[in-house]
């Protein structure tokens, strides 16, 4: 009667363990992957993307409360061309990872950038986006910031791990860090003088500025660095699919239907390199 | 004000933050009547005679309280599927909501058991009753007044809780009120509206612990 209370108790224990020893089995189960990701999802005709639903621009939901923004359109689109239903799955983006991994989802669309360190553990499309960082600072005296060099001893502030955190301390700068905070901890920081500026992605903080019109703070005039690529994530085995979304992706770039949807969402054409000169960093391994 | 609190905001969003609220609820409550299941044998083994089931409960209840919630419903959910379980989100959070809390439910009962005194037992046994009879019958009516409050407790926790399945793709109350703060930058305001969402719940919950309580307690009135 009561034995199988003892059955419940290890396997509960032996779920845990054997999840904890996964990585080797993952690894060898993908290999065989290649195209069967792609008949995979053919096979069930819906194609599942991760994204946040809390970025605005990217991946947000609208007055009617229905989920859009520039990187759920283009999945839209993407997966529309590709005769496949989307589905949406809400998560953060440090879920998206392990989602893809156990998964959960097929792709995640979520303005990720494309790094060279994340390209180890997984396939990205083709860009659909281009971006830079900027800074927002004080509007007074740009918080006293002309280069990336005056960055040294200002402090600045960031999320822990993120690559913004990691410039600013390139250079020197004393990172104050915030927990998964909203936006208005970070400016009005910068505003009030707890910090002296915000490192981030050029669009992200031209919308966080714009909807403070309280603080007074804006995006540095001049400096533009680190240019960035965001595209579609997905399962670094997953190479037929990845050929899918690209040859979709081209045909969405030729016919102007990303920069139509980039400019409904950043009021720009984000699809686009920007025509100003945006500075490398060198030396960061991100 | 407006900063701290912007009503106009509030209750524009209002309406998606409450579309969580059917899913906190079905999450809140299958949890608990899994935990509270669950909980009854935990805690039944973990008083047993036998160290076969003795020990065994000791491990659940020390390893569900002493591990964060958070990172058991994440191996649920995305752990799991590696070995080729794959469940639902709003199944992996009753799931793991409903083991995590029996080990705390488990306690409560084991307490309020043995503060039914010996005697009563005894009696129940003279009476010709078996180990099952006794305890539904005599043991569980008793205890269940004295493990009624912590038990509230534990739900009302549980309530609160189930917040942490928005990590796990749950569309429920935080997920939405998150939402609501990505799209409008103001987090704050949106926070402060879904706890003012969960007080009220916990308002009747508390509501019906004491309607609970004075049932049980009729008979120990003078």
């Amino acid at each position: 009667m009561k034995k199988w209370l003892v059955m419940l108790s290890f396997i509960a224990i032996v779920c845990l363990l054997a999840a904890c020893g996964q990585d080797d089995e993952q690894q060898n189960a993908s290999e065989e992957l290649n195209a069967e990701k792609w008949e995979e999802i053919q096979d069930k005709g819906v194609i599942v993307a991760g994204t946040s639903g809390t970025l605005v621009g990217a991946s947000t939901y609208d007055d009617d409360n229905n989920l859009t923004g520039y990187d759920v359109e283009i999945m839209r689109e993407v997966a529309d061309r590709l005769g496949l239903n989307v589905e949406f799955e809400i998560m953060g983006i440090d879920s998206m990872q392990s989602a893809i991994k156990s998964d959960r989802i097929d792709v995640a669309v979520n303005d990720i950038e494309a790094t060279d360190l994340r390209k180890e553990d997984f396939a990205f499309s083709d860009p659909y986006k281009y971006s830079y960082s900027t800074m927002v600072v004080r509007k007074e005296d740009n918080s006293g910031i002309e280069s990336l060099e005056d960055l040294e001893d200002k402090r600045a502030g960031g999320g822990a791990t993120t690559i913004y955190s990691q410039i600013a301390e390139h250079y020197g700068a004393e990172v104050v860090t915030y927990g998964n905070a909203p936006n208005e901890a970070y400016l009005s920081d910068v505003n009030n003088g707890n910090t002296d500026v915000v490192v981030n992605d050029y669009y992200l903080s031209k919308f966080g500025v714009a909807s403070f019109p309280e603080f007074d703070i804006h995006l540095h005039p001049t400096l533009k660095f680190h240019p960035t690529e965001q595209a579609i994530m997905m399962d670094h085995d997953a190479e037929t699919l990845q050929q899918k979304i690209n040859e979709v992706l081209a045909e969405m770039r030729e016919d102007g239907t990303l920069s139509e949807l980039a400019i409904e969402f950043y009021e720009e054409d984000a699809s686009q390199k920007t025509e100003e000169e945006v500075e490398e960093i060198e030396g960061l391994d991100l | 004000m407006d900063n701290f609190f912007d009503v106009k905001l509030a209750i524009e969003n209002l309406p998606l933050i409450l579309s969580g609220l059917p899913m906190t609820l079905i999450v809140s409550f299958a949890s608990m009547a899994l935990g509270l299941v669950l909980g009854l044998f935990v805690s039944l083994a973990r008083s047993s005679d036998l160290a076969v089931l003795r020990y065994p409960a000791r491990v659940y209840i020390s390893f569900m309280r002493g591990t964060p919630i958070l990172v058991f419903l994440f191996i649920l959910y995305y752990g799991l599927p590696m070995v080729d379980i794959k469940m639902p989100a709003i199944i992996a959070a009753i799931i793991g909501f409903g083991l995590n809390s029996a080990a705390y439910i488990a306690e409560v009962i084991r307490s309020s058991l043995n503060s039914v005194p010996k005697g009563q037992w005894e009696s129940a046994k003279a009476l010709g009753l078996n180990y099952w009879q006794s305890l539904m019958k005599i043991i569980l009516p008793q205890g269940t007044r004295i493990a009624l409050p912590p038990l509230t407790n534990i739900f009302l926790d549980l309530v609160k809780a189930t917040s942490l399945a928005a990590v796990i793709t749950v569309p429920e109350l935080f997920q939405k009120a998150q939402i609501a703060g990505g799209r409008t930058f103001d987090s704050l305001t949106m926070y402060i509206v879904v706890a003012l969402i969960y007080w009220p719940i916990c308002i009747i919950i508390s509501v019906f612990q004491e309607r609970l309580e004075n049932r049980f307690s009729r008979y120990m009135k003078k």
